[in-house]
């Protein structure tokens, strides 16, 4: 008996070993902008007067170092893939009991804002980044799945797909952003990637998407949350390469936002319809069809700080 | 409860603490820590069905005990018949009453008549089929002298809910099984060795590639309509091996659990689509189950002897049981039909017993004819698989009509880089079981790989491939329905 346990713990051992090795390189595998993006909510390290929802295309796309010369301080808490679900649980069990009330919310809405298969993001997903606090205080919580929260948090488990395998050993994220540029949330995109560009998306734009009812729910609670809790809301559609004014016109998420904001109040700024600008021509702005790069994000940031500053006094 | 759970994870740990450090070599003391864990093991599913099992445990320890005091035949014939009529009634309330009660008012709608038909909402006890064999082949060895009935209730019950075949066997003999619960147990480092590899091979069976098989072979099996004849048959195959996977995975940890606890339990896959005629296939695959109806349904019924009539009538009526004891649908008796009319030519033909030996034994490679007959008897037995799988038999039979249709020869829809890692797989798991073949298991390997080292890297890589390639979406087994 003793030489089977002494045999089977040395197993056990090695394969735990084995598994807390793996772990330290998934850990180290990406740039994790998310995990500062939560502990500012925890740490308060700047003053934010103004929050930045969204997808990548916010992530990489609203500088918040641009818009900060209007006033109030911005942070870019925008994470790809997020949905208006996502968003509610991030809001109500994250930034709401952690932070101080801003006083804007630039929310970056895209034509698949509704549609739950672009975004993908769940909530629990993002337990690694959790600060602990935050960990624990969703453990308690009977919304969420326990178990999840728990696998999500360890690398180890949570990128246990062998499609993960082959990323163990290289920092993923170094060919796809500037690192060293990242500053309060937003994390550029290199200039690249030419042969990215493909005009699918613009011509039969309105068959990629779905709209959930659900999720446009979710939006009008967190639009009606936000608003009793005396957060000014303001709709942005950041620049996509290539949009055809008249193929955007056609997109029922924008028609129901325009609707929407027209009847709460709601500026909505969109920069592939009305607002449209000569930054979705110059390819040399994006990192690919949706996504501005590094030069684009600044460009356009100037353009929207100064219409901003029209609606922020 | 599974045995691919976290659950059993932490139960099991306890029950061999508790077993080999508590009870020690008090024999008493480690059956009736067999006794509660396998009571709790069952009241994780439902406890309701506990008090079910335990009645039937009691059924049989007593009418067993009836037939043994019994001084004429006849009085013990009665006590049989009671025993047999009881268990069986339960087995057919719980299992067929609204089977029966569904076909009979079809009978009678296609007749004009349209009755009142009183279908119950009935949940199948998990392990009803199995746990009630072992009681009938306890009693049914009583009354043909080869057991002599257990006055100690403890072991008696041990016998019939033994946790690691409570649910989906293997169905174990009173012969086998009671002399090794009444017998003192020494914890064996060799065996226990042997049975966690066993595990590892069952887990791997189950979570890599029945569990990767089975998201395929639903999305396949429910959308039949809308899928080619080529995409229809890998569905086939998928299942094929998603149930062999399955099944005999669960049977490789039970066997591996009950190693550890020192008590060996009966075989019950022998590497069956390796088998080169259907006769082969039978005795290789679900053995406990195949001989146990060998032994109490088709000896008794005059079994190979007497004239052809008599044979086909007992190939028919076993393989018809057998179809009907996995399921109250016709799909299954059409599964033991269709088996049975492939049994049949070798049986008439006095070529059944032909194949006892191992194929291509001491060889790499099967010669052309032992091919012939694996590829053939493969494929009979993957046509066969479409009635089990299909919800209905007209599904079924409309399933394989899409088969052969043109878009048999396009690609199949499911190829796709998604699959890569379950095909290799697949490959792998075939290739390994083809090598160890003479083997009672696949990872049987202490004799082939001396050194430590190399067996240890091998868990390892099998270890982190079930934890990277399997699908963890905790899949009921297959055979727990049964």
């Amino acid at each position: 008996m003793k030489k089977f346990l002494k045999e089977f713990g040395l197993f056990f051992l090695t394969v735990a070993l084995l598994a807390v090795m793996i772990n330290y390189c998934f850990g180290k595998r990406y740039y994790n902008h998310y995990e500062l993006q939560y502990k500012e909510i925890v740490e308060h390290k700047k003053k934010i007067d103004c929050i930045i929802l969204g997808t990548s295309h916010g992530t990489h796309g609203i500088r918040p170092e641009v818009l900060d010369s209007l006033g109030p301080g911005f942070y870019n808490f925008a994470m790809n893939g997020s949905s208006p679900e996502f968003y509610w649980n991030w809001y109500t069990n994250v930034f709401a009991p952690n932070h101080p009330k801003p006083k804007y919310c630039i929310w970056a809405t895209d034509w698949f804002l509704f549609d739950t298969v672009w975004l993908w993001r769940q909530y629990e997903q993002d337990s690694e980044y959790f600060p602990d606090s935050v960990f624990y205080a969703n453990l308690r919580s009977p919304d969420f799945r326990r178990q999840s929260l728990i696998l999500n948090r360890i690398p180890f488990t949570k990128y246990k797909s062998y499609k993960d395998l082959p990323n163990l050993f290289r920092r993923y994220d170094e060919s796809q952003f500037i690192i060293s540029k990242y500053k309060d949330g937003f994390l550029p995109y290199w200039p690249q990637k030419v042969e990215r560009f493909k005009d699918r998306y613009n011509n039969k734009l309105k068959d990629y998407f779905t709209i959930s009812t659900r999720q446009q729910q979710i939006f009008e609670k967190l639009v009606q949350r936000m608003k009793d809790d005396g957060i000014q809301l303001i709709f942005v559609n950041i620049p996509e390469y290539g949009s055809k004014k008249t193929e955007y016109e056609k997109i029922s998420t924008f028609q129901y936002l325009d609707s929407f904001a027209r009847k709460n109040n709601i500026p909505f700024l969109n920069y592939n319809l009305e607002k449209r600008t000569p930054i979705s021509d110059e390819k040399e702005l994006f990192a690919d069809w949706g996504h501005l790069n590094d030069k684009g994000s600044w460009e356009f940031s100037m353009i929207l700080r100064k219409d901003l500053s029209s609606i922020m006094h | 409860m599974l045995f691919n759970s976290l659950g059993f994870a932490l139960f099991f740990p306890v029950v061999f603490v508790l077993y080999w450090f508590v009870a020690k070599n008090n024999l008493k003391a480690q059956n009736f820590i067999l006794l509660v864990s396998s009571y709790f093991f069952y009241a994780c599913w439902d406890y309701r069905f506990l008090f079910l099992l335990i009645f039937s445990t009691f059924l049989d320890y007593y009418t067993g005990l009836k037939i043994y005091e019994s001084k004429t035949r006849q009085t013990k014939r009665l006590w049989l018949l009671i025993s047999v009529v009881i268990n069986l009634g339960f087995l057919g309330f719980f299992k067929y009453y609204n089977f029966f009660v569904e076909s009979f008012a079809e009978v009678m709608n296609s007749v004009g008549f349209k009755p009142d038909i009183w279908t119950l909402n009935i949940i199948l006890p998990v392990g009803i089929s199995f746990y009630t064999f072992h009681g009938m082949s306890y009693v049914f060895d009583i009354y043909n002298d080869k057991v002599v009935p257990r006055k100690n209730f403890v072991n008696y019950s041990v016998f019939v809910s033994y946790f690691p075949l409570l649910v989906a066997g293997p169905i174990e003999r009173a012969t086998h099984l009671l002399p090794q619960v009444e017998s003192p147990r020494k914890f064996d480092y060799n065996k226990a060795v042997d049975g966690m590899r066993q595990i590892l091979w069952g887990l791997f069976k189950k979570i890599v590639i029945a569990d990767n098989c089975a998201t395929y072979v639903n999305m396949i099996f429910d959308n039949y309509q809308d899928q080619t004849g080529s995409t229809l048959v890998v569905g086939a195959l998928f299942f094929a091996f998603q149930i062999y996977g399955d099944f005999s995975g669960y049977s490789d940890i039970a066997l591996g659990t009950s190693r550890l606890l020192g008590i060996e339990l009966l075989r019950n896959f022998a590497y069956p689509y390796f088998s080169r005629d259907i006769a082969e296939f039978w005795r290789r695959w679900h053995m406990s189950l195949s001989s146990w109806f060998r032994d109490y349904l088709y000896i008794p019924l005059g079994g190979s002897k007497g004239g052809t009539w008599p044979r086909v009538r007992n190939t028919f009526i076993i393989f018809l049981v057998s179809g009907f004891w996995h399921g109250a649908n016709w799909t299954f008796i059409a599964w033991g039909a269709l088996n049975a009319i492939y049994f049949l030519p070798l049986l008439l033909s006095n070529r059944n017993r032909s194949n006892m030996d191992i194929v291509a034994q001491g060889k790499i490679f099967p010669s052309w004819r032992e091919a012939v007959g694996i590829a053939v008897t493969f494929g009979l037995t993957v046509f066969a698989w479409i009635f089990f799988r299909s919800e209905t038999v007209a599904d079924a039979i409309a399933y394989i009509g899409r088969i052969f249709s043109p878009s048999l020869l396009s690609i199949p829809g499911v190829i796709s880089s998604d699959t890569v890692p379950l095909m290799i797989c697949l490959v792998l798991f075939v290739i390994i079981e083809w090598l160890q073949r003479d083997k009672k298991y696949a990872l049987q390997i202490e004799g082939i790989f001396s050194s430590r080292l190399l067996r240890w890297n091998m868990y390892i890589v099998l270890a982190f491939l079930i934890y990277y390639v399997g699908n963890f979406g905790h899949h009921a087994f297959i055979y727990f329905q049964f």
